[in-house]
């Protein structure tokens, strides 16, 4: 439980962000964790390990990094000392899958398969202070990506609504309350819809969609409610989009260049970079966290 | 006909005048009718050819194209041509417009038809035919003669798998291949993709037999060993014409149907073990202990295929789910800690399932020491 304390200190201190993106790179061989800052300077790696490390996410003030290894468990990093320790969430020997810290940093939400073949899964709430799991919603098939509004209120996550059965995979936007006693389908896309991301002032949400034949970035706004804004239009792969703090850029993964790299795309002008953490080298990278 | 309403009978003779008439107007306008094709399937290298035949009724400008099961514009056979009223004949050597023999697969052809005032008529059969799935239960297998025995109603794109019942995919025997309409003959040996399995002894393996229609008056060439269709493709790449996308108006349609050959295909996977024990017994066998990194990759030519596609990564011991990541991503580096595995020796096969249902699957014999 000691770590437990530990965590919680580094949680609720305030001390100066060192670094803007979090993603993974497979630099030499596998996926490695990664920071860097927003204009691709100051690359930092933080884990060189053997095995995969996948779908970072930042605590509120920054300090660690949730992430998932390629055993299907979860961990946290310090980012200043590289520390990291195995986050006791869930059942150990089944698989986790996209972690999110609350608002608070109290709390992370997470999808974990249920026992079997994994084509169920189930969403839910690892509270660090009680060190418990609380199942966040009881809904049939698979739910992933979850994300917590800012206010900490709702959480928003994708359900697989049907797979050959239908000819294709449809995996719909849902939002549900952190209590878990409601819940409401956002969107009918007939596509599927991955790595939803709350923007920093809530009132949309980037996701990825295969809705115009192969993978896009796309904003639901709550407030117009009118037909999602495709904000990607490259016919190769874009996924992974991460809200940049003032909410005005979006960061996401592409292979529109040929390779997988980082590209940010400003919403107001349209204007698009490519980051080049690597200095030119080409290295692949994915699973961005702004 | 004593007893009948005169009413009727006048009823029922005006009714045959008007539906004749009204199927002789229909075939007056219509310009192109009876299409045909010689054969269904032929080999080019071998001089072989085909011929399709139309009716014409009226005398008009005619274009002939044959096209790939892509909608790729492979020969323009005949181009404004003028023809006459009546049988037209266009034979197709199964060259392409370069003159080079095409790779072996299905092809359609449409035809375009203007008449003297300037009417245009299309035939073009993907709009009335083509993509219907259907599955084939009447399969005969032979483990003596190793082949799999069945009939096509059709002709038809069949796919063939054998996989375990809640458990892996162990093979796919046909990928999505053109057959003629008749008896067919496949060749098995009854054993998984890497030959470590006898699946034809496993009560749980299940075979699907499954197919899809093609466009009606479709060919199948065969005996070209220079050349496959996608690395033909490859070579053509975006220099090739598309077929104009007219509709498709049959119904049940496979999703399969829709898809490019070119990426609906079982891909190509790469496997490897980090700590291996080396020194021990035979090449065939991967030797293991302790916590291995096994890495799953997809093969260098497929990598640059699948790029664009998401797809679950599945692990499986003796043919029984072991592992599974419903977010696939290559390459995978999996930490296996065999602590918790029975020593000796076990298949693992992994399956690399896209969301489009195209599976790759590898095996391997692991032996586990202390």
């Amino acid at each position: 439980m000691q770590w437990i304390t530990g965590l919680l200190v580094i949680l609720f201190t305030a001390v100066p962000v060192f670094a803007d993106m979090a993603f993974v790179a497979n630099l030499d061989g596998n996926w490695d964790l990664f920071t860097v800052e927003d204009d691709g300077s100051h690359l930092t790696r933080l884990t060189k390990t053997p095995y995969d490390e996948k779908d970072p996410a930042w605590s509120p003030n920054k300090q660690l990094i949730a992430y998932l290894t390629s055993d299907g468990q979860l961990n946290v990093i310090h980012v200043a000392t590289g520390k990291t320790n195995r986050i006791p969430a869930g059942n150990r020997n089944l698989r986790k899958y996209s972690p999110a810290f609350s608002p608070d940093g109290k709390a992370i939400v997470y999808a974990q398969a249920r026992s079997g073949t994994g084509d169920n899964s189930d969403l839910l709430l690892f509270n660090f202070e009680s060190s418990r799991d609380r199942l966040v919603i009881d809904q049939h098939s698979i739910q992933m990506w979850p994300d917590f509004s800012p206010d900490g209120k709702k959480i928003a996550y994708a359900n697989l609504h049907c797979n050959e059965a239908c000819g294709h995979f449809i995996q719909e936007l849902w939002e549900t309350t952190t209590a878990g006693n409601r819940a409401r389908q956002l969107l009918l896309t007939n596509a599927f819809c991955k790595q939803l991301v709350y923007s920093p002032d809530g009132k949309q949400i980037a996701y990825a969609s295969d809705r115009g034949g192969n993978f896009d970035i796309w904003i639901f706004d709550f407030e117009s409610n009118d037909q999602p804004r495709q904000v990607t239009t490259n016919k190769n792969t874009d996924e992974s989009p991460a809200w940049s703090p003032d909410g005005r850029k979006i960061a996401f993964v592409s292979n529109r260049s040929g390779a997988l790299e980082i590209w940010v795309k400003n919403l107001e002008g349209g204007a698009l970079k490519k980051l080049t953490p690597f200095s030119g080298r080409e290295v692949a990278c994915r699973d961005v966290a702004w | 006909m004593k007893n009948r309403h005169p009413l009727c009978l006048v009823a029922f003779l005006l009714c045959c005048c008007l539906c004749q008439g009204a199927t002789a107007a229909e075939t007056a306008d219509k310009l192109i009718s009876k299409v045909t094709l010689s054969r269904t399937s032929f080999n080019p290298a071998q001089k072989g050819k085909i011929e399709l035949k139309y009716h014409l009724s009226r005398d008009a400008k005619v274009t002939v194209n044959v096209y790939d099961p892509d909608w790729g514009l492979i020969r323009s056979i005949a181009k404004e041509s003028a023809q006459k009223t009546g049988e037209n004949t266009i034979t197709w050597k199964g060259l392409d417009n370069k003159g080079n023999i095409v790779p072996d697969e299905g092809y359609f052809f449409t035809i375009i038809a203007e008449d003297v005032s300037g009417k245009k008529e299309i035939y073009d059969p993907t709009t009335l035919s083509g993509g219907v799935t259907h599955d084939i239960v009447d399969v005969k297998i032979d483990r003596e003669e190793h082949t799999i025995d069945y009939r096509m109603p059709e002709m038809g794109r069949v796919m063939i798998r054998v996989g375990i019942q809640g458990g892996p995919l162990m093979v796919t025997i046909v990928d999505w291949l053109p057959r003629v309409k008749g008896a067919v003959t496949e060749y098995w040996n009854g054993k998984d993709k890497d030959g470590l399995v006898d699946l034809l002894n496993i009560q749980k393996a299940k075979m699907i037999v499954t197919y899809f229609s093609l466009p009606e008056n479709s060919v199948i060439t065969y005996g070209n060993r220079k050349t496959t269709y996608r690395r033909y493709k490859k070579e053509q790449g975006k220099a090739v014409t598309l077929k104009p996308d007219r509709g498709i108006l049959t119904e049940n349609i496979s999703h399969h149907y829709k898809l490019p050959r070119t990426i609906d295909y079982a891909p190509e996977l790469t496997l490897d073990f980090s700590n291996t024990v080396e020194g021990k017994d035979d090449d065939d066998v991967v030797t293991l202990k302790g916590k291995t990194i096994v890495k799953v990759d997809l093969n260098k030519d497929d990598k640059e295929v699948f790029k664009n596609q998401q797809f679950e990564i599945a692990f499986f011991l003796d043919q029984k789910f072991y592992a599974e990541d419903e977010v696939g991503y290559t390459p995978f580096n999996w930490m296996w800690d065999l602590s918790q595995v029975e020593l000796g020796e076990h298949i693992l096969t992994v399956n690399i399932s896209g969301f489009r249902d195209q599976v790759g699957v590898l095996s391997r014999k692991v032996r586990i020491i202390e």
